[in-house]
């Protein structure tokens, strides 16, 4: 993937890697990883890429599969994440998708099963050099 | 334009060759917006038109099926400019 030039239209900048502390504020706790940006120096402009921006997330993600709490928010971000779809959870968990949306909106609770089972997965995902899960191929195999 | 500029925005996406404007990015978890959901809407555009300044508005379902807007510039990369729940436009 080329990020080495300003996205910027009639820019002709090259990008600049700084470093940058990202804050986030999930399930009601703040949590700030290291991260990076890129940098125009031309015209300024200031970028994050998708996999860096995704590489964060799935950080955050692992605080919260290893501390909780087991909150419909927290589910919530452990999902998107993993760039799972509300069916593709629904199908593992052998529930229909409107049940995901009610646990993630805290209509109704989440069973500790479901969080164990999704914070498994993003904790394999974390350490995977591909971002895999055995578990998650695992039960996407057992229930097709 | 639709159909065109939808199409190089989910080809775009799927390339991976998406970035975020920093202070925009800050700000998703305001709108309790992520980016795998900004991503999912912009791999599955279903709808792009043109605005003021270059800059387009793409529709697209987030990864609960809701629909998004993204508004981003379109040229070797998407630059995402702001997202929003079509409700708080």
């Amino acid at each position: 993937m080329d990020f080495a030039q300003c996205s910027r239209d009639g820019c002709e900048g090259r990008l600049e890697r700084r470093d940058y502390t990202a804050r986030r504020k999930v399930a009601g706790q703040r949590f700030e990883v290291p991260s990076e940006v890129l940098v125009c120096p031309e015209c300024g402009r200031e970028v994050i890429s998708y996999a860096e921006a995704h590489r964060v997330s799935l950080v955050i993600a692992g605080e919260l599969a290893s501390h909780g709490p087991l909150t419909g928010a927290a589910f919530r971000h452990m999902r998107r994440s993993l760039e799972l779809t509300g069916r593709q959870v629904a199908d593992v968990l052998r529930v229909v998708p409107e049940t995901i949306s009610r646990w993630e909106h805290e209509q109704q609770a989440i069973p500790a099963s479901a969080v164990l089972l999704l914070g498994t997965i993003v904790l394999e995902s974390l350490v995977d050099e591909d971002g895999r899960s055995e578990t998650l191929e695992r039960a996407t195999r057992l229930v097709a | 334009m639709g159909r065109s500029v939808c199409d190089a925005v989910r080809r775009l996406a799927e390339a991976g060759l998406v970035e975020f404007d920093v202070h925009a990015h800050e700000r998703f978890e305001e709108f309790d917006i992520a980016e795998e959901d900004i991503m999912s809407a912009l791999e599955n555009a279903v709808h792009a038109r043109s605005q003021h300044r270059g800059r387009v508005l793409v529709q697209g379902p987030d990864l609960l099926g809701y629909e998004l807007h993204v508004v981003a510039e379109v040229s070797s990369r998407i630059y995402v400019v702001t997202a929003m729940w079509p409700k708080e436009e």
